[in-house]
Parts: C-alpha cells; structure tokens; sequence
C-alpha cells in the first residue's frame, strides 16, 4: 500500500516557534505525521493512526557540523524529522512518556535558542543594510529610475523593514522568557 | 587558584553544577542526564538541547574536556580547572546552608545544628 502524503502550507515567524510545535501536535492526533519541510512553509505528511506527538523546534544552524547534537537527542528517545535551514525539528512518541517531553530544560538554553536566532537575523539585517545605504547603490536607484530598478529597490526596503521588525519581536520573545523564569 | 579568580564561573546553575559532577567520571552526553538525574533524586532533569548547550559553554570555559569521540558521540571528562570551580561553589553553598540551619532547629525540636 503506498502511503498517502498530503501537503499543507503554513507560514510562521521565527519567534511563533511554540505555535508552530502546537499546530505539528495537532496534526499528529490527527493521523498527519511530518514528513518533511521546506522554506516556502511547504510542510508534507504522512497519514497514519492519531498519535499523541510532542514537537520541539531547536535552532541551531551549525547542527549539521557536529554529529554528537543529534545523537544526545536520539539516545534520549527524540527522533529528527527535518532541518529546516537551521531549525531542527524534534519529536517524540507521548505515549512512552517516562521520557522527557522539553528539550530545553531551564531559562538560560531557552533563551540561548532565540539568541542563535537573534545573531543569525542581525547579520542578514547589517548585510542588507550596508548594501541599502551603500551611497553608490541608493545613486543608482535614483538616477535609473527604472522599473526594475524601483523593483529591487522596494523589495530591498520591505524585507529591511521584515528584518528589522523581526529583530524587536525576537528581542521581545527573549525577554519575556526571561521575566517569566524571575 | 584563589576564590576570587573563581568567582567568575559562580554561581553555577543546579544543571551545570551537576553536568560538572557527573563527568567526575568520563561520560558521554545521555549517561550525563541519566546520572544527574539519578545524582538529583529526581530534582534536575535535562533536556538534550540544555545538555548540548552546556557541553559546549563548559568546553569553552575549560572546565570539561572532550576525551573521546566515537559513535557520534563525544565524551568529556571535568578538568582541574572545573574540578577547582565545584569545590569553591560548594563552599560557598556550605556556608548558605550554614547560616539557615537555625531555622531548622527552632521549628523542628530534637535537629542537630
């Protein structure tokens, strides 16, 4: 019998990580287990039996360079589902649960997580910035005035814009983790 | 060393107290979280992102070092430095501990101070 796989596409911000384990959770007790993802919040399942599933999203773009991350995870009876440019993407099985469903386990690695996150955002932000405010750059959108010009011009300033919103929302996110643990 | 060379490493967080405590022995990273939880009676638990962490922040701090890697898992053993460290800590708890000890004996009658 071949497996059924349906799609689903599901945006989410980086700091709505929780909703997201939340929205994974649900389509678990549905049957719908994750099967793989991709950055245009492409998400595919594999129907099955409901299951009650705990997902947990990591970030931890360097991951892939260090072996002994995924298999402190395994040995504790989590199993990796995808890496989604940097977020890795946890589960495991509730229902034997004389495991531990968190994977983070006090204030300071939760916070770690949205730091990994902050740093990463930041430098896409000072990338482009330096590029938006580079004097030649901006000359040459004012002066060739031209559609495509306008074109990369507009998308340039909105994801600042994304960027730096994002920035404030993941600084909020980590201070938050932070008064609640006081 | 001195305490106060020390002090830049304390306190040491209930997790990382017991990481460091539990690689007295060489070990690597889910023998870790079965000792300290076992250590901890049940009090400490950690989770697999929390250990990695510490693993990594430790190393850094050269408190543990890594002695082995095999089967995608790195094993690390607690060095001078961090042993220094944990001694120096539990001093420092001793003496909390100390100066509470009284509100043991006065509500509970018959408690050795």
């Amino acid at each position: 019998m071949k497996d059924t796989v349906i799609k689903k596409y599901k945006f989410w911000w980086p700091w709505q990580d929780n909703r997201q384990e939340l929205w994974l959770q649900d389509m678990a007790r549905n049957g719908l287990h994750l099967q793989g993802a991709n950055l245009f919040c492409r998400y595919t399942f594999k129907k099955g039996e409901p299951q009650e599933t705990t997902y947990r999203l990591d970030f931890l773009d360097s991951a892939k360079k260090d072996a002994s991350y995924y298999q402190i995870f395994i040995d504790a009876g989590w199993e990796h589902v995808v890496d989604l440019n940097g977020w890795q993407v946890w589960r495991i099985r509730s229902a034997n649960n004389q495991h531990l469903d968190e994977i983070f386990t006090d204030t300071q690695s939760k916070i770690g997580k949205y730091k990994r996150m902050l740093t990463q955002v930041s430098l896409a932000f000072v990338a482009l910035g330096s590029c938006i405010w580079n004097p030649r750059i901006y000359e040459l959108l004012v002066n060739d005035a031209d559609f495509i010009h306008m074109a990369f011009g507009a998308i340039a300033v909105s994801l600042f814009i994304v960027l730096s919103y994002s920035i404030i929302r993941i600084y909020i996110r980590i201070r938050e983790i932070r008064q609640a643990s006081v | 060393m001195d305490g106060i060379a020390l002090s830049k490493y304390l306190p040491l967080s209930e997790a990382s107290f017991y990481v460091l405590i539990a690689l007295s022995e060489e070990s690597h990273g889910y023998a870790v979280m079965q000792k300290v939880e076992s250590m901890s009676e049940g009090n400490v638990v950690i989770g697999p992102g929390t250990l990695y962490g510490a693993f990594v922040t430790l190393e850094k701090q050269n408190l543990i070092k890594k002695v082995k890697e095999e089967n995608r898992r790195k094993s690390y053993l607690l060095t001078e430095l961090g042993r220094a460290v944990i001694i120096e800590q539990t001093q420092r708890l001793e003496i909390m501990s100390r100066n509470a000890r009284h509100l043991f004996s006065s509500s509970q009658q018959g408690e050795a101070t």
